[in-house]
């Protein structure tokens, strides 16, 4: 899997303001891109490059709010930080109600608005590590036969192998051997570690 | 002769009675009837020594001699009879002017007068069902001697009224129903009608005047300062955030030592750039009120100001604020674009429930006055009793963006005085000796008559 650097995307309609902040991420060392038009992000954007989308909530034609609809039926997790003007709270309010990470008025200091930058791309970060494992660990358990993932149902819900055995109308030996590749097709140590992978999958 | 006094008392009724009737014209012309009628028997009465004519269209014998004493019984009786019908319609209207408007209330009462007005009300009865509602006068039962009457709303059948005998009577021209009856309980129908017509017009009149009010007031705030300072904001706000961006990031790559003279000189120039784009926005402003002059006609403020009280008075009563006018009358008129001049009104009353906010002693209160000053001007001026202003706003308080509102914008009064002064009025204000602020502002009218048209 090739591993993309943060960006931030900025969607802004005005030339002025988008210029002026990709000259400022620029300045910190960010890598930024910037659009100018809603329809023009949603265009571009891809689903696996990591960063956060810093979008102006007052755009003709699609909205910064409608975006963030948009980018919600896509199931997008790239967090949002919503420029809003002076008179803006409600839509401000409605955008995190609606899961915006942030938002921060124009005009901003620099400082607010890189701290909220940064706030966002380690909460990006996170989010898709947190994907990618459970990913991985749902492959996992897509590779167990129909029986290995009974018993291992069983091994997380604290059945000893006797109990399993008696349940599924098998052998205590058998148990143990799918026990065992159970154990070895997930990747897990302990049974403790087991129950921790699954309910991470159940979150 | 009983009858006549009788009638003679009822017709005065009517005459006393017909100012609330007279909007009904089909009622009307229902009691108009009976009034004729009645009218026709009394002259018949007074005639009685000449011959009774067919020209009082109720002669059924034709050639039958007065003096007769059954004629005088048989007329006595249709007498009676035409002051209980009269009597019945009036109660009607009484009730319907009495209801407070309730309809239920105008139906229950009109199904329990119908029975005394029929010929044996000792065993009549009422009932009016419309819709899906039903109103029974106390003593109702079902019964098969029953006399009906469509109830038709807007043309469609909605219901019945009836009266019922609850108990057999002998044979008249509808079962033991008079012909007369039937007249009646047809008035009554089309009377309950047209008052349940009325009444669901009105009460769809008062959900649309809420919804009217609603959003008059929706439309004057977009349509002010309210829109426009916002736009005005947002739009001023662009370059403002570009130059504060160009300016930090500039700073930035300075201190980094990441940049080139050439590099900071260009950003510099894009700060320019900005700089003069926010202060388009300013002139377009400017332009925009100024440009206004060919819509200036002759004015009455007093009729501006009357206007803007329709307005602004819901936003009195939302903050609990008395608005109150005091109106010189007859105020020359001035060349002015009533509009702009609305919108300086409304702005300055605005402020002014506004400078009331969180004053909880009396008087809440907004007073507009209008006078003529010397010098061929006229002064508005819009005075509250709030919380006054710092001493050291000053002149500040007209500059674009300056406010001492929490949530305001500042351009409001920037944008009054411009209109003011583009009329070549002047707008100011003044600390009012126990508290509170008036804003004044003139514009100019001109006396004489203009000899230089060619």
């Amino acid at each position: 899997m090739v591993q993309h650097e943060s960006a931030v995307f900025v969607v802004d309609d005005d030339p002025a303001v988008r210029d002026s902040l990709a000259l400022l991420l620029r300045s910190v060392g960010l890598k930024g891109e910037v659009f100018s038009s809603a329809p023009e992000f949603l265009d571009a954007y891809d689903p696996t490059r990591p960063g956060c989308l810093v979008l102006d909530v007052r755009m003709p034609g699609m909205s910064g709010l409608e975006l963030q609809q948009r980018l919600d039926n896509l199931h997008s997790t790239l967090p949002i930080i919503f420029l809003t003007a002076h008179g803006d709270v409600p839509m401000a309010v409605a955008a995190v109600k609606a899961g915006a990470a942030d938002f921060i008025q124009k005009p901003f200091r620099d400082q607010d608005l890189l701290d909220k930058i940064q706030h966002a791309i380690a909460q990006d970060g996170r989010i898709r590590e947190k994907l990618a494992d459970r990913q991985n660990i749902l492959s996992r358990i897509e590779s167990l036969t129909p029986r290995e993932q009974e018993v291992m149902e069983m091994v997380v819900d604290g059945k000893a192998n006797k109990v399993i055995a008696i349940d599924l109308g098998l052998s205590q030996r058998t148990v143990e051997i799918h026990r065992a590749r159970v154990m070895q097709k997930m990747g897990a140590d302990s049974v403790s570690q087991l129950v921790q992978m699954v309910m991470r999958v159940q979150e | 002769m009983v009858g006549s006094r009788r009638l003679n008392r009822n017709a005065g009724l009517a005459v006393r009675y017909s100012g609330f009737i007279r909007s009904r014209s089909s009622f009307q012309t229902a009691v108009q009837d009976h009034l004729e009628t009645c009218s026709d028997l009394m002259h018949r009465k007074r005639d009685g020594n000449g011959h009774m004519t067919d020209e009082s269209g109720f002669d059924d014998t034709g050639s039958a001699r007065p003096e007769s004493d059954d004629e005088l019984r048989r007329m006595s009786l249709l007498l009676s009879e035409r002051i209980k019908e009269l009597d019945c319609l009036y109660g009607i209207s009484h009730i319907v002017e009495n209801s407070g408007g309730s309809l239920d209330s105008i139906l229950q009462e009109t199904a329990e007068l119908l029975p005394r007005s029929w010929a044996y009300p000792e065993v009549a009865c009422a009932r009016i069902a419309i819709w899906d509602d039903e109103f029974t006068c106390y003593k109702y039962a079902p019964s098969p001697w029953v006399q009906r009457a469509p109830i038709s709303v807007h043309g469609e059948h909605a219901g019945d009224v009836e009266v019922l005998y609850l108990e057999e009577r002998p044979e008249r021209t509808e079962g033991p129903f008079a012909a007369e009856e039937r007249r009646l309980l047809d008035a009554v129908a089309e009377r309950l009608g047209h008052t349940v017509e009325r009444l669901t017009a009105e009460h769809l009149l008062a959900l649309g005047e809420h919804e009217l009010r609603d959003q008059l007031t929706h439309l004057a705030r977009v349509s002010t300062m309210g829109e426009m300072a916002t736009n005005i904001a947002h739009e001023v706000n662009q370059p403002l955030t570009a130059i504060g961006t160009y300016a930090d990031a500039c700073g930035r790559m300075i201190r980094a030592g990441t940049t080139q003279d050439q590099e900071v000189l260009d950003v510099l120039g894009r700060i320019t750039d900005e700089a003069q784009r926010a202060g388009g926005i300013v002139h377009r402003l400017r332009d925009l009120i100024c440009k206004h002059e060919t819509t200036r006609v002759q004015r009455d403020l007093n009729a501006l100001i009357l206007d803007v009280e329709q307005l602004a008075s819901v936003d009195a009563r939302l903050h609990d604020v008395e608005l109150r006018l005091v109106l010189t009358p007859s105020l020359p008129t001035v060349p002015a674009d009533g509009i702009q001049i609305q919108q300086v009104v409304l702005n300055l009353i605005r402020n002014a429930i506004d400078a009331l906010e969180g004053m909880d002693s009396p008087p809440r209160e907004v007073v507009v006055r209008t006078l003529v000053r010397e010098g061929d001007e006229v002064e508005v001026s819009v005075c509250d009793s709030g919380c006054g202003l710092p001493e050291e706003v000053g002149d500040r308080l007209f500059e674009p963006f300056f406010t001492t509102k929490q949530h305001g914008v500042g351009v409001g009064l920037s944008i009054s005085r411009a209109i003011v002064t583009a009329h070549n009025g002047r707008l100011w204000y003044s600390h009012n000796a126990d508290r509170g602020t008036t804003f004044f502002f003139t514009l100019p009218f001109i006396t004489e008559v203009n000899h230089g048209a060619a």
